[in-house]
């Protein structure tokens, strides 16, 4: 862990905002990479970063420093996006992908980096949330099973057995939304 | 192409996505001092109905006795007498 990490953390613990502050802006466009894999609304995953950052805060007594402080941030932060996940299923408004027109017959190498996330993104949503949670933190942040493991608070196995069995489903999806035809 | 191969393909492209970038400290900040604030709060209305319980309770201890009397006012009538020892 860093030092300053380390230092910025006690003084936080004391009460000193600045300190607080420091640690936000050095890890904020982190946590915002993470959140935007949970929401792609501008406004939205700016709450969620926000939440993130304020319950940080309030459980930074139970940071044991044993790992990295943004494992602690990120393991905060895919907690709070997956329980986004739950309230937003409540209310019914993922978008499936058929809605999404831009898909056309496109080759997969002449798209835009964000119209591929957006395409990802959509795809994923139509999974179950534990599944889409698993195969979101592979695809988007690229992060190993053992990471995710760590991550969700899961065993490596458990990780593994439900990425296989989310890519089977994910495998159905894509075939029925017929996507080898949409993309190339 | 499998349709898995294609979904490896996106990722790698939307792991490139430049994500938009949020200053959120003095959000944050905010939010924090409130939350403390309402805990504050919080603490004093606790505090605040402590008191009262108690008051309360002593109030009702007190009562017991004017209770006993109001229930039955003439019982001290029939009541047999306490023998004082005069010495």
């Amino acid at each position: 862990m860093k030092d300053a990490d380390l230092l910025d953390i006690k003084a936080s613990l004391r009460g000193e905002t600045e300190a607080y502050e420091r640690l936000i802006n050095r890890y904020e466009k982190q946590i915002t990479r993470l959140m935007w894999r949970f929401s792609r609304d501008h406004a939205t995953c700016e709450e969620l970063v926000q939440d993130v950052f304020v319950q940080a805060y309030f459980s930074l007594k139970t940071y044991s420093g044993r790992g990295p402080f943004v494992h602690w941030l990120s393991r905060i932060g895919t907690r709070i996006g997956y329980r986004f996940w739950k309230e937003q299923a409540r209310r019914e408004q993922s978008v499936p992908l058929a809605k999404y027109d831009g898909t056309g017959a496109l080759q997969i190498d002449s798209l835009d980096e964000s119209e591929a996330a957006e395409i990802l993104h959509r795809l994923l949503a139509r999974l179950e949330r534990a599944d889409r949670l698993v195969l979101t933190l592979m695809y988007f942040e690229d992060y190993s099973t053992k990471e995710i493991a760590e991550r969700i608070g899961a065993t490596r196995g458990m990780v593994k057995m439900r990425a296989m069995r989310a890519r089977r489903r994910l495998k159905k999806i894509a075939e029925r939304e017929n996507l080898l035809e949409k993309l190339k | 192409m499998n349709v898995l191969d294609i979904v490896t393909k996106l990722a790698r492209r939307a792991q490139k996505e430049s994500v938009p970038y949020f200053d959120v400290s003095d959000k944050v900040l905010w939010k924090i001092r409130l939350q403390q604030e309402e805990a504050l709060n919080f603490v004093f209305f606790d505090v605040f109905a402590g008191v009262s319980a108690l008051a309360a309770l002593i109030m009702a201890l007190l009562s017991v006795a004017a209770w006993h009397y109001m229930a039955n006012p003439i019982a001290e009538y029939f009541a047999p007498l306490q023998e004082v020892p005069l010495w």
